[in-house]
């Protein structure tokens, strides 16, 4: 599975009501390419910062399911955030994590993913629901599951992606206009 | 007796800062703020998630703000340095205002030599970056409050208010 195949599937499954936190580089780029909308903050700055985010509103929203769309190297970075996220147990936040082991908005250099164990170390800092998918079938299985009301979170998803892909995505490029957009969709909700 | 005058000056600023409808909070522990976080432990008026590192402190302010809150993020100066990038690249690009309280370590009177390079940096790179840095006395606790609050409005980028060893004393 391809990132842009990856995010695709998180994208089809994903109604009005739930908010997605991207994180930086070539992910937020996908995402904006393939959907721009409302319901979307690309995090295109502050490495690593996006699950930390997507934890800020989903403790101040808890009636809203929020979906973090993350990567390995940016997770390896603020890993803290893992363990606060598990700590408070919020029920409405699914951590989907990118994990090609490498640095791929760089130029792929390899990052210690494969013997950091992310998935596990999810399930040990207190996460609900820790699920590892290797394709499309079993990502868009665990994405329908989540959102879900009986699937209670904090959900984390370590979807096994591979390297390569388009690099020549247009940037986001008004980030203020990004932020009032996306307040003002999340002021639908409590 | 001193003490109980930093606790009751202390109160009255966590006081000014929720009746100015700061209403979250973050941060990460610093000694010369203890009476001003566990204000924040204890205050129906705000809510406060501590934060394992500066930066995720930052993103979690940040993700308050996005849900309509009004935050604050504390913090010391060695903290700061450690976030310059999320608030150069998140909080001022994309416009989000939160109030930071951060102790000047470093400070004139300083006992610890491995503040002093932030101590003497914290208000230039600051200003280098556009950011409002005001001094916390026991006189200014107000017109502080209010300044940053009407900064944080109309620029809607972060302002900070610098808290020194004592100063509430």
């Amino acid at each position: 599975m391809k990132r842009r195949e990856a995010i695709q599937t998180i994208l089809q499954n994903l109604n009005k009501n739930i908010a997605v936190v991207s994180s930086l580089g070539l992910i937020s780029r996908e995402l904006f390419d393939l959907k721009d909308s409302s319901q979307n903050f690309y995090m295109t700055g502050s490495m690593g910062l996006a699950s930390s985010i997507g934890f800020g509103i989903a403790i101040n929203k808890p009636n809203l399911k929020i979906v973090v769309i993350d990567g390995d190297g940016s997770l390896l970075m603020n890993l803290g955030s893992l363990a606060t996220i598990g700590h408070f147990k919020l029920k409405n936040l699914i951590h989907v994590v990118l994990d090609n082991q490498a640095y791929g908005s760089c130029s792929e250099e390899p990052s210690i993913s494969n013997t950091a164990k992310l998935d596990k170390l999810a399930k040990v800092v207190g996460y609900n629901i820790v699920k590892k998918v290797n394709n499309q079938v079993e990502l868009e299985k665990i994405i329908k599951e989540s959102l879900l009301a009986r699937f209670d979170g904090p959900i984390f998803i370590l979807v096994k992606i591979e390297l390569g892909g388009c690099r020549d995505l247009p940037r986001v490029l008004k980030l203020d206009k990004i932020t009032k957009r996306f307040k003002i969709f999340l002021s639908q909700f409590n | 007796m001193k003490e109980n005058v930093e606790i009751k000056l202390t109160n009255q600023f966590c006081e000014i800062l929720t009746a100015n409808g700061f209403n979250f909070v973050s941060g990460v522990p610093c000694g010369v703020q203890k009476y001003i976080i566990a204000n924040f432990s204890n205050n129906s008026k705000i809510k406060h998630i501590p934060a394992t590192r500066e930066s995720e402190a930052l993103g979690i302010a940040t993700g308050a703000f996005l849900s309509g809150e009004r935050p604050i993020v504390y913090m010391q100066n060695s903290g700061l340095m450690n976030s310059i990038n999320d608030i150069n690249s998140l909080l001022i690009p994309y416009k989000i205002p939160i109030l930071l309280l951060v102790t000047l370590r470093g400070a004139p009177g300083e006992d610890a030599p491995q503040h002093l390079i932030n101590g003497r940096s914290t208000i230039r790179i600051l200003d280098t970056i556009g950011i409002s840095a005001q001094i916390l006395t026991k006189e200014n606790m107000k017109l502080i409050a209010q300044s940053s609050k009407t900064w944080l409005k109309e620029k809607q980028t972060p302002a900070v208010i610098l808290i020194i060893k004592g100063i509430l004393k």
